[in-house]
């Protein structure tokens, strides 16, 4: 019972946060605010990489992850094909 | 009736539904990541269940939290005993850059979509966002797509969860075959085309160097919200081009 209130309120408030960026009025947003929105996407694929070229959880850097992630960003910069950066980063991980 | 009327009537239905051609282009486009995402799924599955969660609670929390990390941090933290509300606050702080992810979507989308905000808000998560994203920007793509990358996203999560209640512990861990490596490779692909100018470029050294000095050290959900807030300001302070230029 504990457990499932517990999951219906960390589901609110996941909710909570995902509805409320749509919900701001773009008008209410002062211009400084929406200009640097233009930069969250590249801030935050970039934080959303770096733990993930960690070995294992809060590891240390690894250049095994590091060499994939090079190489699929080449291979983006080629193809621009999602798949193909993905498989070659694969691949490299795998491989060595 | 023909095969040709009932093969357009299934169109139309589809069409009813908003299986639009763009629906269907978006949720294509998140295949190439259903591993990772089965991976991650699975991974959350057996460790909820070995925190003493039930097989409903398991898929139920997938289904409706459908946020990995928060996900992960919610059993992690009821099986070391801790209390209602931090594990709430935790949960909390882990999603609040869906925030940002929001208000940056909703300056390429227009005030009222289809399908409705409120439920796109639903299934938005870290990839969802990227990828919709890159096509919003690119001018071809709308909400349609968004949601069509959002359900291929969560039609992969929960049956994720569905079988890693039923084989759990049977399976190799998905990190020793390195498929936990599909996600930081997949903001690689989505970040790389993205740069364009000097400021990008130091924007995502700010970001990363940033990371890297505080991931571990302050809560993970914290860290990334202030990353992406501190490295998208500094963009801003060196943006001195024409207002709209930017764009």
């Amino acid at each position: 019972m504990e457990r499932i209130a517990l999951i219906l309120a960390v589901a609110v408030a996941s909710y909570a946060t995902r509805i409320a960026g749509f919900t701001l009025d773009r008008q209410a947003i002062p211009r400084r605010l929406d200009r640097a929105l233009t930069y969250v996407p590249i801030a935050a694929f970039t934080a959303l990489i770096v733990p993930g070229l960690r070995a294992g959880d809060g590891g240390a850097l690894d250049p095994i992850r590091i060499a994939a992630a090079i190489l699929a960003a080449a291979v983006v910069l080629l193809t621009r094909q999602l798949w193909a950066a993905l498989l070659a980063g694969m691949t490299v991980f795998w491989l060595l | 009736m023909s095969v040709l009327s009932r093969r357009q009537s299934t169109r139309t239905q589809a069409a009813k539904l908003g299986l639009s051609a763009e629906f269907r282009r978006g949720f294509v486009s998140m295949i190439p990541l259903w591993p990772g995402v089965i991976a991650f799924s699975l991974a959350y599955a057996i460790a909820a269940g070995a925190a003493g969660f039930s097989s409903l609670e398991i898929v139920g929390m997938s289904a409706l939290v459908f946020a990995g990390s928060a996900q992960v941090a919610t059993v992690a933290l009821y099986s070391s005993g801790a209390a209602f509300l931090p594990i709430l606050l935790t949960g909390l702080l882990l999603n609040l850059r869906h925030t940002l992810y929001g208000l940056s979507l909703n300056r390429w989308l227009p005030e009222r979509t289809t399908p409705p905000k409120p439920l796109l808000a639903f299934f938005l998560t870290d990839e969802s966002f990227g990828l919709a994203l890159k096509e919003l920007v690119a001018g071809r793509g709308g909400a349609r797509y968004l949601f069509g990358v959002s359900i291929a996203l969560w039609v992969a999560w929960v049956p994720g969860a569905i079988l890693g209640v039923l084989v759990g512990g049977a399976l190799p861990s998905p990190e020793r075959l390195g498929l936990d490596l599909i996600f930081p490779l997949t903001f690689v692909a989505l970040l790389v085309p993205m740069i364009r100018n000097r400021i990008d470029i130091v924007v995502a050294i700010l970001a990363g160097a940033l990371m890297l000095a505080v991931d571990g050290r302050v809560p993970d959900g914290a860290s990334i919200v202030l990353v992406i807030a501190l490295a998208a300001a500094a963009g801003t302070l060196l943006d001195r081009s024409p207002e709209g230029a930017a764009d």
